[in-house]
């Protein structure tokens, strides 16, 4: 830390907050506000005068609230700057401080927030995380039995710096334990509170063991696990080391902590089950080793910069495998915990690994993205005639669409990535995808149709899913009829009903749209747009008159050639027990419904051009 | 041993798709079902995590024997502290439906009915937890009657039903209202011949089976005085009221009734309906004016350590306390 | 205790008829309502075939017998004695040894004498408690001067004596050997002639059984509908819409029909009303009242709140027991207790 405060191109601004993102990938403008210390940055050397005169003590929230700080305070010792802040909440204002300051005189009560607007090409989230709150576990007694506490409040304990300077106490008595039981997985793979394993806790856990036990060995340490999870370089070694020292290892998740009410020594009830019989194991301390959890704010700061979050709550990253730091908004990236509980080593090369993706951006003069952007045609869009509409802005899985009222939608270029949802959610046909223009698509399908359409099977793909699944079908060998027909989209979200509607009026015999898994979207929420459309369009079909069977909505991924192939086979084996002849009465009884529906399609630019030259042909 | 090609590889399909079976992969063998169990206490080779895990390995045979799926009561002290959301308690019943499916029966005792004593009135149908009894029309004596009939596969033996039954017509093995009575009065406790030395007041107390947890507070009930009898039933939903007033009657001066506290009988309901009979009960005695120190009824918290031990203490305490004034007061 | 037969039967009436002796009957009461004796005469035109087999020597409710008359009797004069009523007072009890000395058999008629019925629930007080709260605190007396009954009395015209008022209702097998119990607040008037039967035959059972009633409990002979559904919450007959067809326990109210003897034939089911015990216990139960709550208390349904449910139940001593107090192990264990410290 002491290096990037000292570096000529690091500059730091702390205790700020960022309150407002704007722009895109190279041109981001981002709102700081610095709030006030009380205390001038440039007149307050760290010397420590005022801290011992003020007689107001909380929680230290370094120390895990197992320690007092007092309202001016530095939060540890080597804290970058090394500057004092005045907690104003809890401030009564009785001035020692000034008076211990004296000649230095960098106290100033007369502080403001100050906020201001900064350029930046790219953002890297590196907040970490948070532990989590046993006193939820009741079984385990935390916050109601005095010598129950977390790992983490053992390692303040331990530490030179801590509270006590390294003795290692326990809260009752102050005496020093002369046994210890670690319990795993507080919290953590644990379907009443966090699914995830926190990835660390084995490695701390057996590292403040090893600790304990090098400097007094006649500590009784047992450590209760499910599973022991030491995979990185070194660490299963680290792992027999402390076996090896006489540490304990049980396997069993307790299931119980009571406390023996007059020597508040505690008794840990577990299954041993590698002996299969319960044991209840009498200790003077328990260390729970509780789980990461996400952030408070991180609700918040999702919003600020517009990134999504895993299912664990921690935020999303583009890709697990092949894009681990980027985060799905272009520009900005991920490091460290708060993509997901990590321990410092992974920490420190995500870190690295963020730097150098910021770096790629920051030195090139240009920057290339996606063509299959969004685009608005200003005379069609109902918002610049004063209405209110907006429908796109909503749809948008990127913000990336400004919608005013009085003015027509734009898109940001820079930020759309192309799901084509807007488009086919734009009720008044303003919004169209370059590359994939309805005028594109209803070509496609004039083109696809044209002969036989009742015996054919006419596929809607999206691209980065069903279409390499289509593809996997065919590099397999998974052989499929000869009845489908595909159009590619890059995703379901792009699947306008009115592209359905026109295949049906073309008289296609069965319809298919597939896309991701909802979990697997390229563009994060688009398949679940996708996904509410044909629900309804399910429906309306069957309202219509349109035979169920032959509309059906599938979810094929990248890798599911073999179902690729098993839909359009069981499709096709459909499709050729209906008599065509009954198919194509079906489409004339409906069609004066469906060209009711298909009225203004002609109306959309290019389109009435697209099918004059497919007429041709 | 268990060879691989000794077991049922649609064992464990047979249990998911009974209800309450379909979480069951998830189990990681944790063990925390196991040691939050009571029953283990009273029968080791019981393990609620060896069982599941048995059949997740398609061990048919040594999942279906022995007495583990038929000792589980469904007290569901386990389930919210499974950290995988297994509802432990319904898969047990799953595997005690494809049990029963396949004849086996449940081994140990169960309720029997006195037939020609029993009335068919249907109270000991509607109080068991279990929904275990039932009534039905069969020839008793000569004559078609309506009497109840025990479930075997269901049946808990916990012995709500006798206390329930109005005419006695139901029993538990080793604790009819016969065997308690019999417990009550052994060695002569109520009489200066027996253990208890004069002028010791006499305190009897019902504990519940599950009420404890902790091995030295167990430990200890054995520990009291011949002054202290304390007797264990299944649960405190067994206890009639007119136990209490027989020792009473016959010489007690202080009767204890323990039982779980609310929500965590063993047997669902017991703790539940113990509680409404004794605080009527002690409506009762205030009522004809008898003094209501003599009876107690308290619902302990299973885990909270030296809790009954610290409640006898205090009991005789005051019993020896209260006859020392009345000695005075001659 | 189930009825058995008689090993050696008695000489018949028929066989004394011959011989030319009737049976020779009393009946009594004590503190009582009257309903025994006119439970007696509702068997009404069998009062002539009653008359055929026996003599009645003395029954003061019907006509006008003294106790001389008894007392002049022989020790064991009297074949059978049908004594109704509860022993309240030193009166009571000077009849009831009386009558057992010149008694071959008696039998204790009726609630009353069997275990107490409502004169027992006056154990819920003393004599002092029931003297002030009759003769002085009740608002339609009118006693300015406080005065209480006395034993002994002197009034101008010489010395008024009145009969001991005792602290305890007792059951008639509390103050004296009986033989036979015949139950019910009255006994209904089918058994009461079915026993009358039996004893001009001379078919008693053995000594210590309950003639004119049932085995088991009350439910046995009932019809209602029992659907096994639980006590969501208990009312009292007031406070609802009874249902006619259901069992009443599972409307809620208090239906001693399980913890009573059946053989009364269910006339107050057949009226709408459940069942409220006068009967006493059947076979096997000791305490009628703490065997009742038993059941009672174990058919609570098991989302109800249970510290509400037992506030519903508004007197639990006359609810559960409303005829068999004094006979009661509750009313032993307090008595016990209240002797031990006098």
């Amino acid at each position: 830390m002491v290096d990037a405060v000292r570096h000529p191109k690091i500059k730091i601004l702390s205790y700020s907050e960022v309150k407002r993102v704007e722009g895109f990938i190279g041109n981001f403008k981002v709102l700081v506000e610095q709030k006030p210390r009380y205390v001038m940055a440039d007149r307050c050397n760290g010397c420590g005068a005022c801290s011992p005169e003020c007689p107001i003590e909380v929680p230290n929230e370094f120390e895990e609230g197992i320690a007092p700080r007092k309202a001016i305070y530095i939060p540890h010792s080597q804290a970058v700057p090394l500057l004092y802040t005045i907690d104003l909440d809890n401030c009564i204002r009785c001035y020692k401080c000034v008076d211990a300051c004296g000649k230095l005189d960098a106290i100033d009560f007369s502080q403001q927030p100050k906020q201001t607007w900064l350029d930046f090409g790219t953002v890297i989230v590196a907040t970490g995380f948070d532990n989590f709150d046993p006193s939820v576990i009741e079984e385990y007694g935390y916050g109601r039995l005095p010598n129950v506490i977390t790992t983490m409040e053992l390692e303040r304990i331990n530490n030179t710096a801590g509270p006590t300077t390294g003795r290692i106490m326990r809260p009752s008595d102050g005496q020093m334990p002369k046994s210890v039981a670690f319990v795993q997985c507080v919290g953590s793979r644990d379907q009443r509170f966090n699914e995830y394993c926190s990835g660390f806790c084995c490695m701390y856990t057996i590292k403040n063991a090893v600790q304990w036990k090098q400097t007094y060995p006649e500590t009784d340490i047992s450590i209760f696990y499910m599973d022991i999870r030491t995979p990185a370089k070194s660490y299963e070694e680290f792992y027999q080391r402390a076996r090896d020292m006489g540490i304990r290892f049980i396997q069993g998740r307790p299931s119980l902590i009571t406390e023996d009410p007059q020597t508040h020594n505690l008794f840990v009830r577990a299954e041993d089950v590698g002996l299969g019989q319960v044991i209840e194991m009498e200790t003077e301390l328990v260390a729970l080793s509780a789980a990461a959890v996400p952030r408070a704010d991180t609700d918040r700061v999702s919003t600020t910069l517009n990134i999504s979050r895993s299912p664990g709550g921690f935020y999303m990253e583009y890709h697990p495998k092949l894009r681990p730091v980027d985060s799905p908004t272009d520009g900005v990236f991920l490091a460290g915990a708060a993509q997901g509980p990590k321990d410092i080593p992974s920490s420190v090369a995500q870190g690295s690994a963020a730097a150098a993706r910021a770096a790629r951006i920051l030195s090139a003069p240009k920057w290339e993205i996606e063509p299959i952007v969004a685009h608005v045609w200003e005379d069609r869009c109902v918002m610049a005639q004063g209405k209110k509409c907006g429908i796109c802005a909503t749809k948008c899985p990127y913000n990336s669409i400004v919608t005013e009222q009085g003015k027509a939608a734009v898109v940001t270029p820079a930020t759309c990535h192309g799901c084509g949802g807007c488009v086919a959610e734009c009720p008044h046909n303003a919004i169209t995808q370059m590359h994939f223009t309805d005028a594109q698509v209803v070509a496609q399908l004039h083109a696809l149709l044209g002969k036989e359409p009742e015996k054919k099977i006419l596929a809607f793909m999206c691209h980065w899913c069903s279409y390499g699944g289509a593809d996997n079908a065919g590099t397999s060998h998974f052989e499929y009829p000869a009845s489908s027909r595909g159009i590619r989209v890059m995703c379901s979200a792009r699947m306008d009903q009115d592209f359905i509607y026109e295949a049906f009026r073309l008289g296609a015999g069965m319809v298919l749209v597939s896309g991701c898994h909802p979990q697997d979207c390229h563009y994060i929420t688009g398949q679940r747009l996708g996904a509410e459309r044909f629900e309804k369009l399910t429906k309306r079909l069957e309202e219509m008159g349109i035979s169920p069977k032959r509309f059906r909505v599938e979810w094929i991924s990248a890798a599911e050639g073999a179902k690729y192939a098993q839909v359009i086979r069981e499709m096709d084996q459909t499709l050729k027990s209906i008599d065509p002849q009954a198919l194509k009465e079906e489409i004339e009884r409906v069609r004066p419904e469906l060209e009711r529906r298909l009225r203004r399609l002609p109306e959309i630019p290019d389109v009435a051009r697209a099918l004059e030259l497919v007429a041709v042909k | 041993m268990a060879q691989s090609t000794q077991r049922d590889p649609n064992f464990k399909e047979e249990v998911m798709t009974e209800p309450g079976g379909e979480n069951l992969p998830r189990c990681y063998s944790c063990g925390t079902c196991m040691s939050t169990c009571l029953v283990s206490r009273v029968s080791p080779e019981f393990n609620p995590r060896r069982t599941l895990h048995q059949v997740m390995m398609g061990m048919r045979d040594q999942a279906l024997s022995g007495s583990t799926i038929w000792l589980c009561s469904a007290c569901d002290a386990c389930y919210p502290r499974c950290p995988q959301h297994i509802h432990i308690s319904e898969v047990m019943e799953a595997i005690r439906n494809v049990a029963a499916r396949n004849g086996i029966e449940r081994p140990g005792p169960i309720a029997v009915v006195d037939e020609p004593a029993c009335s068919g009135c249907g109270v000991c149908v509607k109080a068991c937890p279990y929904q275990a009894l039932a009534l039905v029309d069969r020839d008793v004596e000569g004559k078609e009657r309506r009497v109840s009939q025990v479930n075997k596969f269901l049946c808990m033996n916990c012995g709500i039903c006798a206390a329930a039954c109005p005419l006695s017509a139901i029993s538990v093995e080793e604790f009819s209202n016969e065997d308690i009575a019999v417990r009550m009065a052994a060695e002569g406790w109520f009489t200066d011949q027996g253990p208890v030395k004069p002028g010791e007041p006499r305190l009897l107390v019902f504990n519940c089976n599950w009420c404890m947890r902790a091995e030295v507070d167990w430990e200890s009930l054995t520990r009291f005085p011949p002054n202290v009898r304390v007797i264990t039933i299944p649960c405190s939903g067994r206890v009639d009221p007119q136990f209490v007033l027989m020792a009473l009657q016959e010489g007690a001066d202080r009767v204890l009734v323990v039982g779980c506290a609310p929500g965590d009988c063993h047997y669902k309901e017991g703790t539940r309906i113990a509680q409404g009979k004794m605080h009527v009960f002690e409506r009762m005695l205030k009522q004809v004016g008898a003094d209501t120190r003599r009876v107690r009824f308290a619902q302990i918290d299973t885990d909270e350590r030296g809790r009954l031990p610290s409640l006898i203490e205090g009991m005789v305490a005051d019993a020896k306390a209260e006859a020392i004034a009345a000695q005075a007061n001659r | 205790m189930p009825r058995q037969k008689q090993l050696q039967p008695k000489p018949t009436a028929r066989a004394k008829k011959a011989a030319g002796k009737k049976l020779k009957m009393a009946i009594y009461w004590a503190a009582a309502c009257g309903g025994c004796d006119v439970a007696v005469v509702e068997i009404g035109m069998k009062l002539l075939d009653l008359i055929q087999g026996a003599d009645i020597l003395f029954w003061p409710a019907a006509m006008d017998f003294k106790y001389k008359d008894v007392e002049a009797m022989k020790d064991g004069f009297i074949d059978v004695c049908l004594f109704n009523g509860a022993i309240r007072n030193a009166e009571n009890e000077h009849v009831a040894k009386l009558l057992r000395k010149k008694s071959k058999v008696m039998v204790a008629f009726g609630s009353c004498a069997h275990e107490g019925c409502i004169p027992g629930l006056a154990n819920l007080s003393d004599r002092q408690g029931v003297f002030t709260r009759v003769y002085r605190e009740t608002p339609s007396t009118d006693n300015p001067k406080g005065i209480l009954p006395q034993v002994k009395c002197q009034v101008p015209e010489g010395e008024l004596e009145l009969p001991e008022f005792y602290n305890r209702v007792k059951t008639l097998a509390q103050t004296v050997q009986v033989e036979y119990t015949l139950p019910g607040c009255p006994p209904v008037a089918t058994q009461v002639w079915d026993v009358l039967q039996t004893i001009l035959r001379g078919e008693l059972p053995a000594p210590g059984a309950v003639v004119g009633a049932g085995v088991r409990n009350l439910c046995d002979e009932c019809e209602r509908v029992r659907e096994g559904m639980r006590i969501k919450r208990f009312v009292r007959p007031h406070e609802v819409a009874l249902d006619a067809e259901r069992c009443f326990l599972e409307q809620g109210l208090i239906c001693a029909g399980p913890a009573t003897r059946a053989g009364c034939g269910r006339p107050c089911i057949h009226a709408n009303m459940p069942c409220r015990g006068c009967y006493g216990p059947p076979d096997g139960v000791v305490d009628q009242g703490a065997k009742l709550l038993s059941a009672v208390m174990a058919i609570i349904d098991s989302q109800a709140d249970v510290e509400q449910l037992v506030t519903q139940i508004v007197d639990p001593v006359g609810t559960f027991y409303r005829f068999s107090l004094p006979d009661s192990l509750l009313q032993r264990v307090q008595s016990d207790k209240q002797e031990a410290s006098q």
